[in-house]
């Protein structure tokens, strides 16, 4: 185990590599370069085929046949690349091939720009691709996430025999962050048997989407069906449930990241919220997040576009609770002031934080504790007495005293 | 004294200093220049007094329309000068 | 004392914000001077490409369109048949035409659509990176060969040579940027493809080799020489087709 300060995009390399990955071909797109960069140097070195294909439609056929032939192979890209490849996704559902895709999202739609964002999220888990099929899908938030997830793809595509979508984001991909890597070793990797390899004392095989007979193509689905109903057990998510809470905060990826950091100054400020963080997409963890959510009275759904997730948020929760959302699109990151303000709106309270707040004013301040949050810790945390947070409704509307002492001091220098 | 055909006016704003005018130029002309500019390149500079035969490899060559070729009379602007 | 060298109307002010010592500057320069000469700035569109030259519109003073990576030509070809008397024009790197674009290109270029193609080769995907195009040269290390390219990517494609082996087209040309005795040949390039277009002649190419400085690892001078010593060798230059 060596402990290495890595790249997002790098560090897919690397998991791939571990997972026996040994066939990549992509084609450059920002902000995923370093993906193809890295496979482009470690792919020959472990022996394996890397391609830079003419387009993202190439990249994703050449892993059909890699998969077909018996690898594990595995293509990236990012948003306007990732629509490219639809039509093989489709196909690869549909042939039943195991094969691990890897969008690193950014800004759309069009070509947008490189910023990070999540607008991808209809894409990979309603379709993108025509017909009745689905991708397992993996929304890393963390380095380290994305070294994990991306074996757990490989392994998930073979035990199904599905494609599956490792679904990250520009910054996730840019981002470096200390990861404990273990060197690739030897896997004993799971047998395909509808591999096509050659029909050497075997009957030979078929692999076809195209069922013209009466009724066959309807059969087909009803499998793809089932098996798709029997991935509900992969659904994975993160939460910190909390009694009583008077919101909870749901989003995935970086917008995740960011809406923890809001939350956890909520609470310092006395708010009761709860998070939720959905790790599969798909499945989407709606049992666990219905739960979660009847332990509140309010859900605010936070992502990088103009709004996907939060309508599988309210499918989840059947109008038991009331949804928001809080959302910038167009590769705009999410700060976490935003995002407790939203907070604030959604619970209808006002929290004055920027005095003694955590949250960083100014680039400058990021990775400097400002001295007001030495100050806090010593005093302990404010208590219900010198609290801006209204401690009845009857309070809302008017400036609590306390409030006021704190305005006229000014901001903390 | 060299009689000039032409004198080059760099428009230091734009210049990326890549040199192609230096390069291309048969009469030596250019120089780099002081300072940086606000593209954060020390722009090239025309060497007052030079050889400057208005040939248009400078402007041919320049990629961020920077180089001004400005040409003169031989007879009666260069009698001026000398 | 005057002036000997306007600005061509058909660019903008806008300084641009390629490398130093990048190809485009001058290559955008010359289709915009080659414009106003036939004094058809106001009925022409261009259409952009992705790659550096994705900001193209910033600096041309007309109508230009963005187009999906690789099917310029397509749109290209699309505002040609609507506007049959406009002077449309695709402007396109490596990848753009050489690479997820090689079936627009051929197909356009057999169907004979009356448009002009600039292409732009400088070897590399400079706006991603550095990494190996269609016309990256044996031997040359990028971000996807840091090796060097071995023919197991391929050999470099000449594109002018393949759209040869086509019906259609007219005008296929390859000429450089890397000095200024061959930027005046690129420009009669250009003006030749242009005015075959005003003509109704059909379908012609233009390629330009042209420089890449920050991914080459070369100080522009070493570029430019690069190009008129070693790029010539797998690109030569000279007419390819003229069947005008």
């Amino acid at each position: 185990m060596t402990r290495t300060l890595i790249k997002g995009n790098e560090v897919i390399t690397e998991a791939a590599l571990a997972a026996g990955c040994r066939f990549y071909a992509g084609y450059p797109i920002t902000p995923q370069n370093e993906i193809t960069g890295s496979m482009a140097r470690r792919m020959p070195e472990a022996g394996g085929v890397f391609i830079q294909a003419e387009s993202e439609i190439a990249a994703i056929n050449l892993c059909f046949g890699a998969s077909v032939a018996g690898a594990r192979a595995m293509t990236s890209t990012s948003s306007p690349g990732f629509s490219l490849m639809q039509e093989a996704v489709s196909y690869l559902a549909a042939c039943e091939i195991s094969c691990v895709l890897v969008n690193v999202m950014r800004g759309g739609p069009g070509l947008g720009n490189i910023q990070p964002s999540q607008s991808d999220y209809f894409q990979a888990v309603k379709g993108g691709g025509h017909g009745d099929y689905h991708c397992l899908v993996l929304a890393p938030a963390t380095v380290e996430e994305a070294y994990a997830f991306t074996l757990l793809a490989f392994d998930l595509a073979d035990k199904y025999r599905n494609p599956v979508l490792l679904l990250a984001d520009g910054l996730l991909g840019q981002l470096m962050e200390p990861v404990d890597l273990a060197p690739p070793k030897p896997l004993s990797l799971p047998a395909r048997d509808w591999k096509l390899d050659g029909a050497k004392g075997r009957k030979p095989r078929l692999i076809r989407s195209l069922l013209m007979e009466e009724g066959v193509l309807e059969k087909h689905n009803y499998k793809l069906a089932k098996k798709y109903q029997s991935m509900a057990g992969e659904a994975r998510w993160e939460s910190d449930p909390q009694e009583g809470s008077e919101l909870l905060v749901v989003g995935y990826g970086i917008a995740a990241r960011a809406a923890k950091a809001a939350v956890r100054e909520a609470r310092e400020k006395g708010m009761k919220v709860e998070w939720f963080r959905p790790q599969t997409l798909w499945p989407f963890p709606s049992e666990a997040l219905r739960e979660a959510a009847q332990r509140a009275e309010k859900v605010l759904v936070v992502e990088m576009n103009l709004g996907q997730m939060v309508e599988d948020v309210r499918l989840a929760v059947e109008g038991s609770v009331p949804v928001e959302f809080f959302g910038r699109p167009g590769g705009a990151v999410l700060p976490p002031r935003e995002i407790l303000e939203a907070m604030q709106r959604a619970v209808g309270k006002r929290i004055k934080v920027y005095a003694d707040s955590h949250i960083p004013k100014t680039d400058m301040e990021i990775g400097t504790i400002p001295a007001s949050f030495k100050k806090d810790v010593s005093k302990g945390r404010p208590t219900c007495a010198d609290s801006h947070i209204p401690k009845t409704d009857k309070e809302i509307g008017t400036i609590p005293a306390s409030f006021k002492k704190d305005v006229s001091k000014g901001r903390p220098a | 004294m060299a009689k000039q055909k032409g004198r080059v006016k760099v428009e230091a704003g734009r210049c990326k200093a890549c040199g192609l005018c230096a390069e291309y130029c048969p009469k030596d002309c250019f120089e780099t220049g002081e300072g940086l500019n606000p593209l954060g390149y020390v722009p090239m500079r025309f060497k007052d007094g030079s050889d400057c035969t208005a040939c248009g490899n400078c402007a041919m060559m320049c990629p961020d329309m920077a180089i001004q070729i400005w040409t003169m009379d031989v007879t009666a602007e260069a009698e001026a000068l000398s | 004392m005057k002036l000997a060298n306007l600005k061509p109307e058909s660019l903008t002010e806008t300084p641009t914000g390629y490398c130093s010592g990048c190809g485009h500057g001058v290559a955008h320069r010359l289709v915009a001077e080659v414009i106003d000469e036939m004094g058809m700035r106001e009925n022409t569109v261009g259409v952009a490409p992705v790659g550096c030259a994705v900001f193209a519109y910033d600096y041309w003073n007309f109508d230009v369109t963005e187009a999906p990576h690789g099917r310029t030509p397509c749109v290209a070809a699309g505002i040609k048949r609507v506007l049959p008397d406009r002077v449309v024009f695709s402007y396109q790197g490596d990848g753009d035409l050489a690479s997820i674009g090689m079936g627009e290109i051929i197909h356009t270029a057999n169907r004979g659509d009356n448009i002009t193609v600039v292409f732009i080769n400088n070897a590399n995907y400079g706006m991603t990176g550095g990494q190996m195009a269609p016309t990256t040269p044996l031997g040359m290390k990028t971000s996807t060969t840091p090796l060097g390219r071995t023919a197991e990517a391929g050999h470099p494609i000449r594109v002018p040579e393949l759209l040869n082996a086509l019906e259609a087209p007219v005008y296929l040309d390859r000429q450089s940027l890397h000095d200024p005795a061959h930027v005046r040949k690129a420009k009669n390039a250009l003006k030749k493809a242009f005015r075959l277009q005003v003509e109704g002649k059909g379908f012609s190419l233009v390629e330009l080799l042209s420089t890449c400085p920050s991914n080459w690892g070369m100080t522009p001078q070493d570029a430019v020489k690069w190009v008129g010593v070693e790029m010539v060798k797998t690109f030569p230059l000279g007419v390819i087709r003229d069947k005008s």
